[in-house]
């Protein structure tokens, strides 16, 4: 087996580091927002750190927009029709 | 007047005009009196290719414009019968020398499983008397030599489509049925030619339309008019006069199908043609009421009641027998636009959808020698064992729907932009709706030969049988791109007539 | 050699698949059809077609070599693609799928350097018919209604198209294919035409509904042409529309939804190529030279990446034999080839710095900014992180990592690992290097994405996009991955239309039955009209007495007497 770099992170312990690392660049980013003067379109675009904010409420409001969707839509995967292609099924290696 | 004859005999292209018609009249009993079965086919097929040699010679000869005439024994006209041959008509008769060539080729093969041997020599003479009889009608300039032309060829036409008999008996009465209405057609035809004649005392084309226009609003000529209409209503199949077409198609050989398909209800147009635009001026006011009020609507009507026919048809003979229906609708709509564009459109779908008929029916006649009958179920799956008869159906089919690329775009899109031209928005809409059905029914017969299990019993023909198809298919698809040889001419026809 | 530039491009994709045809199958075959894309790029990089190569057709002059930036751009993109499908497709022993690929990117070239409506619309035509059959490869029954639904679509819009063209040239008197406006019958049809094939809202269902029923390499081929060709097309014909401002902006919202709870990955790769579509319409609506310049660039990249993406799904379905979120999930132990390729498509595709999207899809978004348009430009902002949402992070992070499926599929094989890498390459290359890309576009490019300010909140939008990410997750909230399908608006003709159809037929032969109870009650002659359209055996199409015929004809020769002489 070739090395592979994905596995070096599966220890739990080594995983939290990657995420220590991810929330320190959050906050480092949240920071550098106010050190740093931005060129801005509009107006509502100059409020500090709006990216940050913007991209945190409208990811939480697509994954809850996403389940109301669900709710409403979501149907068997033979739905349509019973040899339908969502409801095909393969094994390994005999799907062309 | 002899030193003209002496004149013309030391030239053998003056007499060409008359050639394309006496050849295959001279043949056919020549034929008869050898009474061989290989003979026959050797003497027909040369005929035939004489025929297409000079009918090239006529069409290079008028493709500039020009107009060859030639009288008839040296008699001068109006006494005397005129051949006339311009682009108009040179274009039929390449047309006509072309399929009966490949039919010819085609019927070596092809007739033995549907014609007993001991009829083959009869049924070469016929043929060479229909082909005669239609080459006539097309060159003549003299209107009763068109009536007696056309009795040639129909009465011709009756026996043929009766050889059909030998395979199914119902043969016989759907030529019985066509030799009825064929008849009143001619007697009707002919009626109207004795009002023209009474009114005008002359049978000259040119010479009536002279002396008609001196009479000025004739009631005779009104009524020779209107008996004329229905007598070639009834010969081209126009809608509600189709009635002997589909069975008359459907029960004889496929060799006559394919010929009867690709040039008869032609001609009959093109004699109609003549005489609006030749004999009767066009814009008479009744003439232009007529096209407008009667021949639009039946034209459009035959293009959407025909197509939608067709899908429901199983027997596939038929199918292809209703599309013409359809396709006749189309040239009639050309028609009756009353247009140069119009005119020019039609006559370029005339050709183009000669050739694409026939070979369709040429690959379906193929299919029936192996299945041995017309059925959509029976060719389950042909399109694996008989890859190049099918991929020559495909493309006939496509020529029918109109792709670009073959033949029936052109004449498609030549016939939409004259609809358009002339402000007729709904029609246009019609013309695409009528090719949406083309789709359709022809669709269904590629899923039949195509999505299916290959056949066991069933393998590709012989070359004989394979090539001619393919002939008609490629000329498909090279008439298509290349369209200096339709539609310049027909330009020029159009410019002629008008 | 300078007569063999005399070819058309497309022409030598067609001749390389009809040879590809008689060539045996395996090593040569694939070699060979992976080259013709490369010949034909070099044939049009040392090629001379600054004069067109017009031809005269009917009255109509046809174009079938119009150079110029915006055409060159899109159809180098197409070579590349074809060439990276074909290495993809290496290990196919198969005769058709090769000719198709070969036919169908040698016509959305073809169609690219149209300088005519009439070439476009027949190469239009050519690209539906040939692509369907990437779809019906696959050989099932369902993939073969799905390429019907597919086909028909396809053929409408081509019909559509042309009766738009025949307008057109019945009003203009000319077929050029230029800038038009909307107005006039022809230009509304024509702009129906390349919308249904750009899949603009309610119009876009065939695609969610066929590319994930394509074979594995079908797929990757698809993905690359047709909806490029359409937004070439827009590009080309309606730049500075404003309605398509507002139609893209719908269209990169709405599918970010559906695209978030749909369980088959190559679904949600589906919906999220109509986002990124809607993306590059935006920038067309907005139609200044900056923002083209990131329509085709961002087409440029786009292709790229998302090839990147279905091919990663691609493998993991060959070598598991299913594309279901549900059924996935932990792929990284023994694919991790294929699971870093999916994750550079995924970081390209949400535009991180360094990235090809990024540096493509700044372009659209200061087009937008620079034009003023304040709300358009915040709903590509919260496009920008649905794409994060469903290509970012729920690709990969479904497929290869999240819980442990308990499959144990080897490596993607040897081929498709190649084709995933020059393909990650390219799009690692483009964010580095935009340079080159920016001298490709059909402008001249002032723009430099990587400023201090563009990295920074580009980041922020990303990273607590993540942060959103990975809270919800740890709090559960995440749509689960179930089995299912979700009602889109294709639920409208596969399911109430022909229920409509079925009640509407009932009734029809409820009202016929009643119907002609009646009439044979009253007026037995008048029934043989009702029947009479209803096809065989009826009165129009079965065989008549001598006498009736004659009949008919007393009443036509009467009707046409009458309308003669009075």
């Amino acid at each position: 087996m070739q090395l592979n770099f994905f596995k070096y992170f599966e220890k739990p312990s080594r995983l939290k580091v990657v995420l220590l690392v991810f929330f320190l660049l959050c906050g480092v980013l949240f920071c550098a927002d106010f050190l740093i003067e931005r060129h801005v379109y509009f107006d509502v675009e100059a409020y500090s750190n709006f990216y940050s904010v913007y991209g945190f409420v409208m990811f939480s409001i697509i994954i809850f927009g996403s389940r109301v969707l669900r709710f409403f839509l979501m149907r068997k995967e033979n739905y349509y029709d019973k040899k339908a292609v969502d409801s095909e099924e393969y094994s390994e290696g005999d799907i062309n | 007047m002899a030193s003209e004859i002496k004149q013309t005999v030391l030239h053998l292209s003056d007499h060409l005009p008359i050639l394309q018609v006496v050849v295959p009249m001279l043949i056919a009993p020549i034929i008869v009196i050898f009474n061989n079965r290989l003979i026959a086919w050797l003497l027909s097929f040369f005929g035939t290719i004489i025929c297409l040699i000079i009918s090239v010679a006529l069409m290079w000869a008028t493709a500039d414009g020009s107009v060859l005439t030639y009288f008839l024994g040296g008699w001068v006209p109006p006494v005397g019968i005129e051949y006339r041959i311009d682009a108009a008509n040179s274009i039929l008769l390449f047309l006509i020398s072309v399929i009966s060539v490949i039919v010819m080729f085609f019927s070596s093969n092809a007739l033995i499983s549907e014609v007993p041997k001991e009829k083959h020599t009869l049924f070469y003479a016929c043929f060479l008397l229909c082909l005669t009889g239609l080459l006539g009608v097309v060159a003549t300039a003299d209107i009763f030599n068109v009536f007696v032309f056309l009795e040639i060829s129909s009465l011709s036409t009756y026996v043929l489509v009766a050889q059909g008999s030998y395979v199914d008996r119902r043969a016989l009465s759907a030529s019985f049925n066509y030799l009825i209405m064929g008849t009143i057609g001619a007697t009707f035809f002919v009626i109207g030619i004795g009002f023209i004649y009474m009114a005008t005392g002359s049978l000259n084309m040119m010479d009536i339309s002279e002396r008609a226009l001196e009479l000025g609003n004739n009631r005779t000529i009104q009524a020779g008019f209107a008996f004329i209409i229905v007598g070639m209503g009834l010969k081209l199949a126009m809608v509600p006069l189709h009635i002997w077409l589909p069975n008359a198609y459907s029960f004889a050989p496929t060799v006559v199908t394919c010929f009867l398909a690709a040039t008869a209800t032609k001609v009959a147009l093109y004699v109609l043609i003549r005489f609006v635009f030749s004999v009767f001026n066009y814009q008479y006011g009744f003439v232009s009421e007529i096209f407008l009020f009667l021949l639009m609507p039946l034209g459009i009507i035959a293009m959407i009641v025909g197509s939608v026919i067709a899908i429901f048809k199983q027997n596939l003979k038929k199918l292809l027998a209703y599309s013409s229906l359809a396709q006749i609708g189309y040239m009639v709509l050309g028609l009756s636009l009353l247009s140069e564009k119009g005119l020019s459109a039609s006559l370029v779908h005339m050709v183009n959808h000669g050739f694409t008929k026939a070979a369709l029916f040429m690959a379906l006649g193929a299919f029936i020698i192996n299945t041995k009958n017309p059925y959509l179920s029976s060719i389950k799956g042909l399109g694996k064992a008989m890859p190049l008869t099918s991929a020559a159906f495909v493309v006939g089919g496509l020529s029918l729907i109109g792709v670009p690329g073959t033949a029936g775009f052109i004449s498609k899109w030549l016939l939409i932009e004259a609809v358009l031209e002339a402000g007729y928005w709904v029609v246009a809409v019609a013309i695409l709706v009528s090719s949406l059905f083309a789709v359709i029914y022809i669709w269904k017969i590629v899923e039949v030969l195509y999505f299916n299990e290959k056949p066991e019993n069933h393998g590709e023909l012989s070359f004989y049988l394979v090539s001619p198809i393919w002939i008609l298919a490629l000329f498909c698809i090279f008439l298509g791109l290349n369209t200096g040889l339709t539609v310049d001419i027909a330009n020029m026809a159009a410019e002629i007539l008008f | 050699m300078s007569y063999l530039y005399f070819f058309p491009i497309p022409v030598y994709f067609f001749i390389g698949a009809v040879l590809s045809i008689f060539l045996p199958k395996g090593f040569i075959k694939s070699i060979f059809v992976t080259l013709v894309p490369v010949i034909a790029l070099v044939a049009f990089i040392y090629g001379d077609y600054t004069n067109g190569l017009k031809v005269q057709f009917l009255d109509l002059e046809l174009d079938f070599m119009r150079v110029d930036k915006l055409s060159t751009v899109f159809a180098i993109i197409f070579c590349i693609a074809s060439c990276l499908g074909n290495i993809f497709a290496f290990h196919l022993r198969d005769t058709m799928q090769p000719f198709i690929a070969l036919v169908y990117a040698g016509a959305a070239i073809g169609a690219v350097f149209a300088g005519d409506l009439v070439t476009l619309f027949v190469y239009w035509e050519v690209t539906a018919i040939s692509s369907v059959f990437l779809i019906w490869a696959r050989g099932t029954e369902g993939s073969y209604h799905a390429g019907m639904r597919y086909l028909i679509i396809q053929v409408l819009s081509g019909v559509v198209l042309l009766y738009g063209i025949a307008l057109f040239y019945h009003d203009n008197n000319s077929i050029e294919f230029s800038r038009m406006e909307l107005g006039s019958l022809s230009s509304y049809l024509i702009f129906l035409a390349f919308g249904i094939k750009c899949a603009f809202p309610l119009l876009h269902n065939w695609l969610q509904d066929s590319y994930p029923s394509a074979t594995i390499t079908g797929t990757v081929i698809l993905s690359a042409f047709t909806t490029k060709l359409a937004v070439y097309a827009l590009a080309r014909g309606f730049a500075g529309t404003e309605i398509l401002i507002y139609i893209g902006a719908i269209m990169t919202v709405f599918p970010i939804f559906f695209a978030e709870v749909e369980n088959d990955l190559r679904k949600v790769l589906a919906y999220s190529l109509n986002n990124q579509l809607g993306f590059m319409v935006v920038g067309i609506g907005i139609g200044t030279e900056l923002a083209l310049n990131g329509t085709a660039a961002h087409a440029f990249s786009h292709i790229l990446y998302k090839a990147l993406l279905f091919m990663s799904v691609g493998a993991v379905l060959l070598r598991t034999g299913t594309s279901r979120a549900s059924e996935l999930g932990g792929l990284y132990r023994t694919m991790p080839l294929t699971a870093i390729f999916c994750l550079i498509g995924a970081a390209s595709i949400s535009a991180f710095p360094l990235f090809s999207g990024f540096i493509s899809k700044s372009l659209i978004m200061s087009g937008a900014g620079k034009e003023h348009y304040q709300f358009i430009w915040l709903v590509l902002v919260f496009a920008s992180a649905g794409v994060l949402s469903h290509s970012g992070i729920k690709v990969p992070f479904f497929a290869f990592f999240h819980h442990d499926s308990g499959k144990r599929p080897r490596e993607a094989p040897l081929n498709m690992l190649i084709a995933m890498g020059l393909t990650a390459f390219l799009c690692v290359y483009i964010g580095i290097n935009p340079g080159h890309l920016y001298s490709l576009l059909p402008y001249e490019v002032k723009y430099n994405p990587y400023t201090l300010e563009h990295i920074l909140t580009q980041l922020q939008l990303l990273c607590f996009a993540i942060l959103a990410f990975y809270v919800l997750y740890k709090f559960k909230q995440l749509p689960s991955e179930e089995r299912g399908v979700n009602l889109d608006f294709d639920w409208t003709y596969r399911k109430l239309l022909p229920s409509i159809i079925n009640i509407l037929v009932r009734i029809l032969s409820n009202f016929e039955v009643g119907v002609l109870k009646f009439f044979k009650t009253v007026i037995s002659a008048f029934v043989y009209g009702v029947y009479s359209l209803s096809g065989p055996d009826s009165i129009t199409t079965r065989i008549w007495t001598s006498g009736t015929m004659v009949l008919c004809i007393a009443i036509v020769l009467l009707v046409v007497l009458g309308i003669i002489l009075i």
